[in-house]
């Protein structure tokens, strides 16, 4: 996965790509992420989310989080 | 003595030494010094160095060296006195002496009529003209006569005169034998010490060659004794120092404290504050509630604080007691001092210094009738088993002393069982527990060496029954012979293996964090958009079909990813275990994964920074952690939040 070319990708889209685990943790960094699941670190494998420009991250974190559970 | 033996050129009364001598001695006297001083300091530095090796090298050389070729120079005084003060000897010199002095036996009388003769032969050969009157006949016998006896007369010279002087070179001759001789028995090579004369005959050499090989054998050894005991007190120092002890006995924290020296780039947490009441429960930690089956009293696994970890740690916690010089003595004091049985120490009367027993009243550890320590198999039987386990004369100490000695040992166990690091089966408990024993039975005077093995399984097969009674491991349904009888309750399987278990995140704990996004700037220095966990100060709880087809409510933690690697290290962070530092954090984690990385991924070092910066980002994300705003070279660049 090319970290600069999703991250234009998701920029020219209006949207920004982010890594969150259960527990409501996210990140942006794409090989952050995949270090973190290599190890366990956060009890979960970490999931994509392209969140648009200006909403709140957090928000839409938590409301995916409901929708998988 | 050699080198002054060496400079002094044989001279060894200082009556008679002039001032270069003295010069000379005094010299020498600090080579020697400067030689030994090298062997003190090399060969119990413990440096590794080429440096040091040619030091030590050129230390080993000159010191045996010298005290070989001293002791070879000794050995030969040795045989030089005896020689000369042999019988031999002495009668060769004698034998020289007489030879030289007594007088040529000269045949005086002898020659004198010898010499009379010739000359009256001469005399009456030049007379014999006397006879001319009786005719030419008569003159020619008279000379005849006389000459005839002349010749006789000087053959008797000549004889004696040679044998004269062939007793003069007899008697020179014998003399320079015995010269030569007495040389020789000047330094008799019969004389050297049995020890060496069987070594030159045996191996085939000469005698100074065997003194050489006496003498090295001898110094060598004990060179090598001085250097291993310099290795074993290095050694043993650095042991030592793995504890936070001097080889002297006291704390190198004093030492540095006495040098002036602080602390590198580590954060120590904040002393916890004390709770309100010994018996009330831990109040939550960031959100984070404990297991309400731990309400009996134990915390809740991730905020237990084991005491002695490490005496450093211990110690860097806590101040010692006032008067104490060593931990020997601090413990020795605060254990005396202990409260009677069936009485809570009050935290109050501690002294303003933590102590062992404040440490465990912080962790909820406070008295003998915790309801866990009720639940104990046999509670009677531990007390007698570590009662019988302490030293005999030793100063008895109390019960509560001891049951929180058994807690130590549960809940450290108890802990690991939790992380995965021992299986909750009788032979690696029984291991552990002895360990344990070992590392701080000793610390209330309990011979490790004197529970027997059944006993130690008896304190293993204890602590798995409570753990059974707590719920943190149930009877295993497919046990049967061969089979463990105890395995990890499920719950606490899916915080190790959750891909296994078919869950996500952790079931184990619920937390309440207020919502909030921010940005802050990373562990790495520079701006980073985090997250704080979400929760929205509540569990969430929602229904989900479960397998077997009906609906199952479960509850999805919510915040802090504590079932992960990364919450470990806060609990460890917390107990105590880790320090919240670059350096040992990045210790934690490469301990941990090793086991699952392979090839070079395990010694990735980068990998590995990156992992710890991570977890300092959710840590600060998470609050638990700051960058130090008053942070300076060599001071605490993070600072923990208890």
């Amino acid at each position: 996965m090319n970290e600069t070319n999703e991250t234009q990708s998701a920029t020219d889209t209006g949207t920004q790509a982010i890594y969150y685990w259960m527990d409501g943790y996210w990140i942006t960094d794409p090989e952050e992420a995949e270090l973190m699941d290599s190890i366990n670190a956060f009890g979960s494998q970490s999931q994509r989310l392209d969140v648009a420009d200006g909403e709140d991250i957090q928000t839409a974190v938590n409301r995916e989080l409901a929708q998988a559970a | 003595m050699f080198v002054a033996g060496v400079w002094l050129g044989g001279s060894w009364h200082p009556s008679e030494w002039l001032p270069e001598q003295w010069v000379a001695v005094t010299i020498a006297l600090f080579m020697v010094g400067g030689i030994t001083a090298g062997q003190y300091f090399g060969y119990d530095s413990g440096i590794r160095s080429h440096l040091m090796l040619a030091l030590k090298v050129g230390v080993i050389v000159f010191a045996v060296g010298s005290e070989v070729f001293q002791t070879m120079e000794r050995e030969a005084a040795t045989v030089r006195y005896r020689s000369e003060n042999s019988s031999v000897f002495k009668a060769t010199v004698g034998a020289i002496q007489n030879a030289t002095s007594a007088p040529v036996p000269v045949a005086s009388a002898g020659l004198a009529e010898a010499q009379a003769d010739a000359a009256r032969a001469q005399v009456e050969i030049e007379a014999c003209e006397r006879h001319r009157p009786a005719g030419q006949a008569r003159v020619d016998k008279c000379l005849r006569i006389e000459r005839g006896n002349l010749a006789a007369a000087q053959a008797r010279i000549t004889a004696i005169q040679s044998a004269t002087q062939s007793a003069a070179q007899a008697n020179q001759n014998t003399a320079l034998a015995m010269v030569a001789q007495a040389k020789q028995l000047q330094f008799d090579e019969q004389q050297h010490f049995q020890g060496i004369q069987f070594l030159s005959q045996t191996l085939a050499i000469s005698a100074i060659a065997a003194t050489f090989l006496f003498a090295f054998g001898i110094i060598g050894t004990f060179e090598a004794m001085f250097f291993l005991l310099g290795k074993l007190r290095g050694e043993t120092g650095r042991a030592l120092k793995a504890y936070g002890l001097t080889v002297r006995g006291g704390l190198i924290r004093d030492e540095y404290r006495d040098l002036g020296l602080t602390d590198d780039d580590d954060a120590q947490p904040t002393p916890a504050p004390a709770p309100a009441a010994p018996q009330a429960p831990r109040p939550p930690h960031n959100g984070y509630q404990p297991d309400p089956t731990l309400q009996a009293g134990f915390a809740p696994t991730s905020a237990f604080a084991p005491v002695l970890t490490t005496f450093n740690h211990h110690l860097r916690q806590n101040h010692p007691a006032p008067g104490a010089a060593t931990v020997a003595d601090w413990l020795s004091g605060h254990l005396k001092t202990a409260p009677g049985p069936g009485t809570p120490p009050p935290v109050s009367s501690l002294s303003g210094a933590s102590t062992w027993n404040a440490e465990l009243s912080k962790s909820g550890i406070d008295s003998p009738a915790d309801a866990a320590m009720n639940q104990a198999a046999d509670k009677a039987q531990i007390d007698r088993i570590i009662r019988r386990g302490q030293q005999s004369g030793s100063t008895p100490h109390s019960d509560l002393t001891r049951q929180r000695f058994f807690k130590l040992l549960y809940t450290d166990i108890r802990q690991k069982i939790l992380n995965g690091e021992l299986k909750p089966t009788v032979r690696p408990v029984t291991a552990a527990v002895t360990a344990l024993i070992h590392d701080k039975g000793r610390l209330l005077n309990l011979d490790p060496d004197a529970l027997s093995k059944p006993e130690r399984q008896q304190l293993a097969q204890a602590i798995l029954d409570n753990l059974e009674q707590e719920s943190v491991l149930m009877r295993n349904q497919d046990g049967g012979v061969g089979k463990p009888r105890y395995v990890l309750a499920p719950r606490y399987q899916s915080a190790l293996h959750p891909q296994q278990t078919g869950q996500t995140g952790s079931a184990e704990h619920q937390f309440d964090m207020p919502l909030a996004t921010v940005s802050k700037p990373s562990a790495e220095g520079h701006d980073q958009t985090v997250s704080k966990p979400s929760a929205e100060g509540h569990d969430q709880t929602v229904s989900k079909p479960s397998a077997e087809g009906h609906d199952q409510t479960v509850s999805k933690p919510s915040a802090e990813g504590h079932a992960g690697l990364y919450g470990q290290w806060v609990s460890a962070v917390q107990a105590g275990q880790c320090k919240p530092s670059v350096r040992e954090t990045w210790s934690w984690i490469q301990k941990r994964i090793s086991h699952r990385e392979t090839g070079s991924r395990t010694h990735d070092r980068t990998r590995i920074t990156a992992m710890q910066r991570a977890f300092f980002s959710r840590a600060i994300a998470d609050g638990l952690m700051q960058e130090n705003p008053n942070y300076r070279n060599g001071g605490k660049k993070y600072l923990w939040k208890a």
